[in-house]
């Protein structure tokens, strides 16, 4: 009864996802099957946390059900467009019979590692530390008592966004004990989504490629069967970013609306890192640009997904607040000069940083950037790092050859990498124990793959060599 | 034919490796891009034969080649490791292919793939490998693909082996296999059942602090997840422990990683109600009265104390 239960549910969200990626205009089928996971869980979770806040009800089967099929509901007007959209999938079958068989080999092993995933995460119980210690352990206590109230057993953790854990307590609730199966189908949505934006930019065997790139990287494929939050992060923030470059293209509403939506869940699964502040930035550009050219649709789309990110912000410690409050204290001091709260206030605000740079001298601080440099090498360039040369090589290429919106890409995702250099030198000077999270920087950089991915796959020289071959 | 032969036999060599001597990634990747590279040179090569049935035959070369090449590698290892004994577990790793790692088979696999692929390219020849920069671009993402694929698929084999080992486990089973077997830390999982057996659910535990010496019983967020509700806290050992808690874990720990041991106090026999003791190897369980607690790590392993 409980799988059963679990199928009704993983439907009533996908659909309610799908549909809709349909009322945001979405066109490929492959895109709206990619993006019911993605957009139905973001949306599932948020609506489940108010649902809860406002009427007062716990979270149990009937919460679960009335969310998820009220918002199936609420966008059941969608669904003939759906249905007329599904019809894709014959022609995209037959496409599928037509490829050559090293095309059929790609599609086989993508969907080898999928389906092998959700074996795998169907198989095994969680046991990966973080997960047991904070986001499995939350969703647990959360289907026992059906509230969040227990803030003060809980610890400071509690500050972590949810959603991971309120996914793992909508299957808990129905009695379905393999929470882990949720990766599967968002690793599976994201290879979806990421094969058709980039299939919009080059051909098919390159987006496939590229697909495959990204399936088999050795971390994402790591997250695919683990029960940590690193994985929807990099889902939502990478194909967030990519979805706003690609309004440069297209100049439509749905990147930009869907690029703002995304970068906007992306805080609602962790919310510790200041990327998201960069898609600010690209939807600041937008409006700018959409100003400029009178496309009035993309200029107000893009003002409300930086709204909606500035407000996504708010909710989590909005809701949280009541119960942190009592938390607060008990977080132990972390060095001999300061509490964790100063050192916290020390990272937000820079007047921190210049009262400790003032303090040392230049011996010291050329010392601390070569460490940090080696530390950035080994922990965090690893992630990139066969990536990067042929990279810089095709933006050297692109730019020769006038393919300036490659030059958009790369100054973001180098940007992010910057972004962590200096937020790893400052972070330095501020934790003692700075350098002892290798693991943890190595996995706060993962959202850069796609990225990376993204940018090499869809250069336009990159493509030219390819047809050169052929 | 010597240079795709040379590229091919350094491949080999840095399987072997690999499998055997040192298995970073960075050897592994080297061996697939020598690979590769073999396959390219090997493709250029013309013969006069129908297509398909010289494909089917590079094919099956090169398949023969590698292994008899790992093999006879493997053999005059062999001969070496045969001379030390406690080694022996190599020879049998050797001749047997099913005992070799994931990794291993599809680096096979994924080779002789990315030959077939390569070899397809009517016009490859035209690129000169050594001056056009597209072609080591191309190279190197084509490589690191074949290389993150490699070690995908030979990851998803790895357990699925370890999934058929497991198909009749039960729930707990898999949670000490997965952490590591009841001999590593998967000991947490028997040893977190016999502390709820002697605990009750609203009790208070005191738990060894955080080091290497005991990574998951000194991680109360992780040990959390296995004794909840019971409230854990690192305590005090200088004060009293009753007014602190109900009981406190008996844990020796990973000796290998430090000074083990725990708990590092002496508890007096009227402090103690019973101490419950469980032997790691054969599951046995001894209650004890009206005896104190010392440090004595040959007999006081693992266990609990319920204190007065």
């Amino acid at each position: 009864m409980s799988v059963l239960l679990s199928l009704v549910l993983f439907f009533l969200i996908w659909l309610s996802g799908a549909l809709l990626a349909v009322l945001v205009k979405t066109k490929s089928f492959i895109e709206v099957l990619g993006l019911g996971f993605i957009l139905g869980t973001f949306m599932f979770t948020l609506s489940l946390i108010f649902y809860h806040s406002f009427t007062g009800s716990p979270i149990n089967v009937q919460a679960v059900f009335i969310v998820s099929g009220g918002m199936t509901l609420l966008l059941s007007p969608f669904i003939p467009r759906l249905l007329i959209l599904s019809r894709q999938s014959q022609s995209i079958l037959k496409k599928i019979s037509r490829m050559s068989l090293a095309i059929k080999i790609v599609i086989g092993i993508l969907f080898t590692l999928v389906f092998i995933s959700a074996i795998q995460n169907f198989f095994w119980p969680i046991t990966d530390w973080d997960a047991m210690a904070l986001y499995d352990f939350r969703a647990k206590i959360v289907a026992e008592t059906g509230s969040f109230s227990l803030g003060r057993e809980l610890g400071y953790f509690y500050q972590y966004p949810p959603f991971t854990s309120l996914l793992h307590t909508s299957v808990y609730v129905l009695g379905f004990q393999r929470a882990k199966i949720w990766y599967s189908f968002l690793y599976g949505s994201f290879l979806l989504v990421f094969y058709s934006l980039s299939r919009k930019q080059t051909s098919p065997s390159l987006s496939l490629s590229a697909t495959l790139a990204l399936a088999v990287n050795p971390l994402i494929a790591e997250h695919a069967i683990i029960a940590y939050t690193n994985l929807a992060y990099t889902m939502f923030l990478g194909l967030g970013i990519v979805y706003l470059w690609q309004w440069f293209t297209t100049r439509d509403s749905q990147s930009v609306i869907l690029g703002g939506v995304l970068v906007a869940a992306s805080c609602w699964s962790r919310s510790s890192e200041p990327f998201w502040l960069v898609g600010v930035m690209l939807l600041v550009g937008i409006a700018f640009l959409a100003m400029k050219h009178k496309i009035i649709k993309s200029f107000i789309f893009s003002i409300l997904g930086a709204l909606l990110i500035f407000w996504l912000r708010t909710v989590w410690p909005h809701f949280t607040a009541p119960f942190l409050a009592t938390v607060i204290e008990q977080i132990e001091p972390v060095s001999e000069d300061g509490t964790a709260s100063q050192m916290f206030s020390q990272i937000a605000g820079l007047t921190g940083y210049f009262k400790i740079f003032a303090r040392i001298d230049l011996a010291t601080f050329v010392e601390r950037f070569v460490e940090v440099s080696k530390y950035f090498y080994n922990n965090v360039a690893s992630v990139f790092a066969l990536y990067f040369f042929p990279g810089m090589i095709l933006l050297f290429f692109d730019i020769k050859s006038k393919q300036y919106r490659s030059l958009l890409r790369w100054m973001t995702t180098i940007d992010y990498v910057f972004l962590i250099f200096l937020g790893t030198f400052l972070f330095s000077f501020s934790f003692d124990s700075w350098n002892e999270i290798g693991g943890s920087a190595n996995r706060m950089s993962m959202f850069l793959i796609p990225l990376f991915i993204f940018s090499i796959f869809t250069s336009k020289t990159l493509l030219e060599w390819v047809e050169k071959i052929k | 034919m010597i240079i795709s032969l040379t590229f091919f036999g350094l491949s080999v060599l840095l399987a072997f490796f690999h499998e055997f001597v040192n298995s970073q990634d960075w050897i592994q990747f080297l061996s697939v891009l020598f690979g590769v590279l073999g396959f390219l040179f090997f493709s250029q090569i013309s013969t006069k034969k129908e297509k398909g049935y010289d494909l089917g035959f590079r094919i099956l070369f090169i398949l023969i080649i590698f292994l008899v090449s790992f093999h006879f590698l493997a053999s005059s290892i062999d001969f070496y490791r045969l001379i030390s004994p406690p080694q022996l577990f190599y020879t049998l790793k050797l001749h047997r292919l099913i005992t070799l790692s994931g990794a291993f088979l599809v680096h096979i696999f994924l080779l002789i793939t990315s030959f077939w692929f390569l070899s397809k390219r009517k016009k490859y020849k035209k690129i000169s490998l050594a001056v056009s920069t597209s072609s080591i671009v191309l190279l190197f993402i084509v490589v690191t693909v074949v290389f993150h694929t490699e070690k995908a698929l030979a990851n998803s084999y790895t357990d699925i082996t370890k999934m058929i080992l497991n198909s009749h486990s039960s729930s707990s089973e898999k949670i000490t296999y997965k952490f590591g077997g009841a001999q590593y830390t998967g000991w947490i999982q028997p040893y977190t059942e016999f502390i709820k057996k002697y605990t009750e659910e609203d009790s208070t535990i005191i738990i060894p602090p955080q080091s290497m010496v005991w990574q998951i019983l000194g991680n109360s967020g992780v040990l959390r997840s296995f004794l909840y509700p019971r409230k854990l806290v690192h305590g005090d050992l200088s004060k009293d422990l009753s007014d602190q808690a109900e009981y406190v874990l008996i844990a020796i720990g990973d000796c290998g990683e430090g000074d083990c041991g725990w708990p590092k106090i002496n508890i007096p026999a009227d402090k103690i109600e019973y101490i419950a003791l469980i032997n790691r190897e054969t599951q046995e369980e001894t209650i004890i009265t009206d005896r104190a607690y010392t440090l004595n790590k040959d007999e006081f392993k693992w266990g609990i104390i319920k204190l007065r």
